[in-house]
């Protein structure tokens, strides 16, 4: 990494902003100086501004978005709003959370010509420029390629390379992993490693999956409610526990677990795990579920040896894939980005019919789309596609009105699923001016007052801060429990951590069939330990490194276990 | 798509140019049988182009829904007052209705005139469809900027191109949401289909507001500004093959649409050479 003298690249002075037709401030008052080569990390839940800070940091807010502004914002010791559009492009680049819609051109090569054209570079140059964005992002098989044939996690290393080919001084990464799966995050700290090894730009990510990105960054800022609460420098990290506990967010483990069971001295992972080999082996991991006792439980799918292709005398996406649903199971389906896991919810959900096998949902043998209304509930990836009504309150009482429930049924269920779903306060509010935490459980609440038996679930937690993700996931496990315990949820995810605490049963799949399915603990470990593509949870990599051959279920069992030691 | 560094840098300019030669001849030609031919050929293009088969059903509704329209009304309203009745949908005489409409009759002459107007569509249809399987989004900037079309215009469409199947996909999303919590879109007489189609144009709408927020802002952070001269980097290849295709086409163009001319000029007693009897009486018969 090149050594060079640290210089203010960005100053914000009691720098403030506030959106247009609003009445607080997104941001308030930020002091902040970030300096040559520093790579920082912002985090905070959603809704903390931390997008905000950075779409002013490059200038988009006020001029794009509208709204005012107060304070000073610098880079490089000018003043902001003084650049051009033209000029901050060279010198800052945003990486979107949606890289799918930061993709203009149709193909690759195209992509990384755009920014450089625009800027009416000379040709050899631009022709460099692609060069060096597909090298350091390791992209070069993908130049001739259209955007739409890649997975996720390529367009993401295409949406980095073009910016890296306006060769900026500044990246602002805005949650870059949050549509990413486990082997799309290794690949891209890879890029960033490589990114700042080869020309050591001034990075800033704001990212509340903690556990990815602090590793690489030398900087902490806690955002919340607009303003910052917290700045710590990479000794000082552990110094952070009791912000990021407060506000619900991702601690690292050996964060957290120095905090819990009171070791001192230590300022980084491999402290921690120094001092911590004493540990080893005295574990007591007696809370740890065992068995699942599905024999006992009555049987609501079975899924038999189902093999599905989008177009026919084509490979199969799925072969012989064969599992069951039991009442009061929570069944987490878990595999890398394109592994078919919608695929699959599809498929269960009768959007699709399989080519070959069986589904029979509660011991009918009907998977059509209309036989599953009313039994089965599927909410969507996205579930912004799902509200089109004017309130929340007409959102959830729409599933009911079709499927006529009585007048007073329909209420109750309106008044319980706003209660559980703690909607209340936005019963006559509409969908579409609630926060992205809300809309998510405004769309399951809207299944929930169908009172259907399944839920099905796509990635329902995905980009959401921890917090949320508690919050839903909480309520969704009381909801399996309702009932005499006898509705069950599939659910498919990358959140390792919310399946290891949440779900029963898990299936992994990969390359179009189940690999490993079972107990979700031993699953998990299992698939860890055999370095299977899913994202381990936070405190796996420490209870690898003292030997344990099963991961606990949730760091407190594993802190629990270790303060028994 | 996983493209080769040669069909990176084809030219697309054969297909834009074919496809302008199809649509001068669809127009320039009224005669059944060279309509045929022109028809003919521009399908057989369309399915040399490796269509799905998704993609061909869709082509074939929306073909014979058009033909089936276009022959159908003509065949009711052809104005000419030269006209034979094939059959008679509504008399005249028959009471309120017969009154109100003057009687609804099927005109042979309005049929034939629907024929040629379908084989017209058929062949400038068949070929834009083709050219959307040959040529990508972005070649076709390329090709249409070697035009010396604007480049924001280009852009624009290209933009457009891009983002239709992902617009499309969403909108059945918000279809299947709707119906898996009960709605029934054929219900209500049909009038269901209306209230759907306005409440998911909402999700919908606002999904797209969103994506055009961060495609704005991507073009921003990228120096965009259609007011500017963009760098042009790739040299487009056209093969000698497709050269010479398109020289002979163009000339094949340039005789018939020059012949038509001076059958018209003859026709209307502007320019006639009396030499040229023969060569108007195969004009006006074959094309």
């Amino acid at each position: 990494m090149k050594k060079e003298p640290l210089s203010n690249m960005i100053s914000m002075r009691n720098f403030s902003f506030t959106y247009p037709d609003t009445k607080n401030e997104s941001i308030k008052n930020i002091n902040l100086e970030i300096q040559r080569g520093e790579t920082t990390l912002i985090t905070g839940s959603t809704g903390s501004g931390k997008s905000t800070l950075l779409k002013s940091i490059c200038g988009f807010t006020p001029r794009e978005t509208g709204g005012s502004s107060e304070g000073e914002l610098s880079i490089l010791e000018n003043n902001i709003s003084k650049y051009s559009f033209e000029k901050i492009s060279q010198t800052i680049g945003f990486l979107f959370q949606d890289c799918e819609n930061q993709l203009i051109c149709s193909n690759v090569r195209e992509e990384l010509a755009f920014g450089p054209r625009n800027l009416g570079l000379k040709k050899n140059e631009i022709l460099n420029r692609i060069d060096f964005a597909l090298e350091i992002t390791k992209s070069k098989k993908f130049e001739f390629n259209n955007c739409s044939s890649l997975s996720g996690g390529e367009k993401q290393k295409i949406a980095l390379a073009s910016i890296l080919s306006m060769k900026p001084e500044i990246l602002l990464l805005d949650e870059p992993t949050s549509q990413l799966d486990y082997e799309g995050v290794k690949n891209f700290i890879k890029s960033i490693t490589e990114i700042k090894t080869t020309y050591n730009p001034t990075i800033i990510f704001a990212e509340h999956r903690n556990n990815r990105i602090m590793p690489i960054t030398n900087r902490l800022i806690i955002m919340d409610k607009g303003s910052i609460v917290g700045d710590y420098r990479k000794k000082e990290f552990s110094d952070a526990y009791d912000t990021l506990n407060q506000l619900k967010l991702e601690i690292p483990a050996w964060i957290e677990i120095t905090k819990k069971i009171n070791l001192h001295n230590i300022r980084n992972e491999e402290d921690f795990l120094q001092q911590s080999k004493h540990l080893k082996n005295k574990q007591n991991f007696s809370e740890q579920k065992t068995e699942l006792k599905s024999k006992k439980r009555k049987k609501i799918l079975s899924v038999k040896n189902i093999c599905y292709s989008y177009e026919k005398n084509k490979s199969d996406i799925f072969s012989d894939i064969s599992f069951d649903l039991y009442e009061g199971e929570i069944l987490a389906i878990m595999g890398s980005n394109g592994t078919g896991k919608t695929t699959l919810l599809n498929l269960l959900s009768g959007i699709l019919k399989p080519q070959q096998g069986e589904i029979i949902w509660f011991d009918e043998n009907k998977s059509s789309l209309l036989s599953v209304v009313g039994k089965i509930g599927y909410l969507f990836q996205n579930p912004d596609l799902m509200l089109s009504l004017d309130t929340v309150e007409k959102e959830i009482e729409f599933g009911p009105k079709n499927l006529k429930f009585k007048k007073s049924k329909i209420n109750e269920l309106l008044q319980e699923s706003l209660d559980f779903f703690k909607l209340s306060t936005l019963q006559y509010k509409n969908p579409f001016s609630i926060s992205r935490g809300e809309r998510l459980r405004l769309a399951i609440a809207s299944l929930y007052s169908c009172e259907n038996q399944v839920l099905i679930l796509d990635e329902p937690t995905g980009g959401m801060n921890r917090g949320i993700r508690t919050i839903i996931m909480d309520q969704l496990k009381k909801w399996v429990q309702k009932k005499n315990n006898n509705r069950s949820i599939i659910l498919c995810t990358h959140d390792t951590e919310s399946t290891l605490k949440y779900a029963d049963k898990t299936i992994i799949l990969e390359n179009g069939k189940i690999i490993m399915q079972g107990n979700s603990d031993a699953v998990i470990s299992s698939a860890y330990l055999n370095k299977r593509y899913i994202e381990p949870p936070p405190h796996a990599f420490v209870s690898k490194s003292l030997g344990y051959a099963i991961i606990p279920r949730t760091l407190e069992i594993f802190i629990r276990g270790l303060q028994k030691s | 798509m996983k493209k080769t560094r040669e069909e990176y840098f084809k030219n697309p300019k054969f297909e834009i140019i074919l496809l302008l030669i199809i649509s001068i001849l669809s127009i320039t030609l009224d005669s059944l049988i060279s309509l045929a031919i022109l028809s003919l050929s521009s399908f057989l293009w369309f399915l040399f182009s490796h269509p799905t088969r998704k993609q061909i059903f869709f082509f074939s509704i929306l073909v014979i829904s058009s033909i089936w329209g276009i022959i159908f009304s003509q065949a009711l309203f052809y104005p000419s007052t030269k006209k034979t009745i094939l059959f008679v949908l509504l008399s005249k005489e028959t009471p309120i209705l017969g009154n109100f409409t003057g009687g609804v009759v099927f005109y042979l002459e309005g049929l034939i005139y629907g024929a040629f107007q379908s084989l017209r569509f058929i062949a400038t249809i068949s070929a834009g469809f083709a050219v959307s399987l040959c040529v990508d989004p972005t070649t076709l900037i390329r090709g249409l900027n070697s035009f010396r079309i604007p480049t924001h215009l280009s852009f624009t469409v290209a933009t457009v191109f891009r983002f239709i199947p992902l617009t499309l996909e969403e909108f059945m999303t918000a279809l299947r949401a709707q119906r898996m919590r009960g709605l029934r879109v054929f219900g209500k007489c049909g009038l269901n289909i209306f209230i759907t189609l306005f409440k998911l144009s909402k999700p919908v709408i606002a999904a797209s507001i969103r994506r055009s927020e961060t495609i704005t802002f991507s073009m921003l952070s990228r120096a965009y500004n259609p007011n500017i001269k963009q760098t042009n980097i790739e040299l487009l290849k056209m093969g000698k093959r497709e050269k010479r295709l398109i020289i002979s086409l163009c000339t094949i163009t340039g005789l018939i649409v020059s012949s038509k001319l001076l059958l018209i000029l003859h026709t209307n007693k502007l320019f006639s050479i009396s030499s040229f009897d023969t060569f108007y009486r195969i004009t006006s018969k074959f094309l």
